[in-house]
């Protein structure tokens, strides 16, 4: 019984080791001239204003289940606030909602199973995840172990955002990590009919995966992209306010 | 006197074409006597965020009694099939594959795809959740009887065209600022639709 128990109390033991174990990846710093220029490629990875996305979102939930929707997305990085809706392909909108950038979400309209908080909370994490540059601004840079240049910010005590750009192939890759280990990776690719008069900022193809149990995988293919004036925002909403009087 | 056997045609026809939407009983009887259409569609989703209708493309495919194919080939394809009462989507991956949905929006879908299934066969009188009613211009508003429909669907309008038995129309709103408008062109009556196109994705 005894060394049983022991081995029991060892498994534990080495799990608590292991989990203390994971550590970020290291990186060398680089000179200031070098960390300037890449903290820019960094900040241009995220829209610099108001922006409206399209996608197509291809999700495949755990155990492998697929499914087609259609996001479309109303960012405000200024004052980090977001306007989404989700509806499938024919058209119906099961999700439409926002969140101020405190990201505090609210629910506008929501059909089951997409009327639950937390499925309005996590989807606003993960927009704000791909298109925000992390608050404060980077800790740190330089090149990882795997010789990739980038910059490590703190968003949060326990939550790391590694973002690795690459301007001259437009490729751009966001790690999250929550104490250490990967949470969620965010990897942007450019598309042959992406729009050409847009910054990188503006990848053709985004996928999204989430590690856990309850991890999942989004495919986004970008359908329309559109970059927005603050004051074609403002006379948008007074046309809406005119309309729903 | 071709010709005033032409005008005869053609008040006659008119007056045929009035006669098909006038009761919700004749348009039963005028779609009864469809047994399949092929007709391509447009699809423009108005949305308070949008600023311009997200515009989608595709064929409906539709065999009666039951058989229905809903296909969207652009922006994205999809392929909603329903046949003996049994409703499946598939979509076509980004590796180009076609592989089952089995996304969460399924079963609302269902609930939709029996609802276009029982407008194509007239059947308005007998419809579960909206109570149809029969306006000047051709036109039919469906509105939910139940508050659960309400919340998904505030009502649907119906445009007939005025080739009896066919849809020209129909605007699905779930709100004022958030609705659906469904375009059908080129319509063909009854053409030889073979069931595989009703069972098979390819």
């Amino acid at each position: 019984m005894k060394p049983k128990f022991q081995t029991i109390l060892s498994f534990f033991l080495l799990a608590g080791i292991l989990n203390g174990c994971a550590t970020l990846p290291e990186i060398t710093p680089l000179s200031l001239n070098r960390a300037g220029r890449l903290e820019t490629a960094c900040k241009e990875v995220f829209p610099d204003g108001p922006r409206r996305f399209v996608h197509s979102v291809e999700m495949t939930a755990p155990g492998g289940r697929k499914g087609l929707m259609m996001g479309v997305i109303l960012l405000h990085p200024q004052d980090r606030s977001i306007e989404a809706a989700m509806m499938t392909v024919e058209g119906l909108v099961v999700f439409q909602g926002r969140s101020n950038k405190d990201g505090k979400t609210e629910i506008e309209r929501g059909l089951p199973p997409f009327d639950a908080e937390e499925f309005a909370q996590g989807l606003m994490d993960d927009i704000r995840l791909i298109f925000f540059e992390p608050e404060p601004g980077p800790a740190a840079t330089g090149i990882s172990e795997a010789g990739e240049p980038l910059c490590r910010y703190h968003p949060k005590p326990s939550e790391t955002v590694d973002v690795i750009p690459d301007p001259e192939t437009g490729l751009w890759q966001v790690n999250q990590y929550y104490r250490g280990r990967v949470k969620r990776i965010v990897r942007a690719f450019p598309a042959a009919d992406a729009e050409e008069e847009e910054s990188p900022a503006f990848p053709g193809r985004l996928e999204l995966e989430t590690r856990g149990i309850a991890g999942y995988h989004l495919k986004m293919k970008l359908i329309e992209a559109e970059k927005i004036e603050a004051e074609k925002i403002e006379a948008e909403k007074i046309e809406a306010e005119k309309i729903e009087e | 006197m071709k010709k005033e056997i032409l005008n005869v045609a053609a008040i006659a026809a008119a007056l045929f074409c009035i006669g098909w939407a006038d009761s919700l009983e004749g348009l039963k009887l005028e779609a009864g006597k469809i047994e399949s259409i092929e007709t391509a569609f447009i699809q423009e989703k108005h949305l308070s965020i949008l600023k311009k209708p997200l515009q989608s493309r595709g064929m409906l495919y539709y065999k009666s009694p039951d058989s229905l194919r809903w296909e969207y080939t652009a922006p994205v394809e999809i392929i909603l099939l329903m046949h003996n009462g049994k409703a499946e989507r598939y979509l076509k991956t980004e590796d180009g594959k076609l592989e089952k949905d089995n996304s969460a929006s399924l079963p609302i879908m269902e609930t939709v795809l029996e609802e276009i299934g029982g407008w194509l066969k007239g059947e308005f009188e007998k419809n579960p959740y909206f109570t149809a009613q029969l306006r000047p211009g051709r036109e039919i508003l469906l509105t939910p009887k139940e508050d659960a429909m309400e919340a998904v669907i505030e009502k649907v309008v119906l445009y007939l065209s005025d080739r009896p038995g066919i849809l020209e129309k129909a605007v699905i709103y779930e709100s004022e600022d958030s609705y659906t408008n469904l375009i059908f062109e080129d319509a063909a009556l009854n053409p030889q639709l073979d069931d595989s196109i009703f069972t098979k994705v390819r």
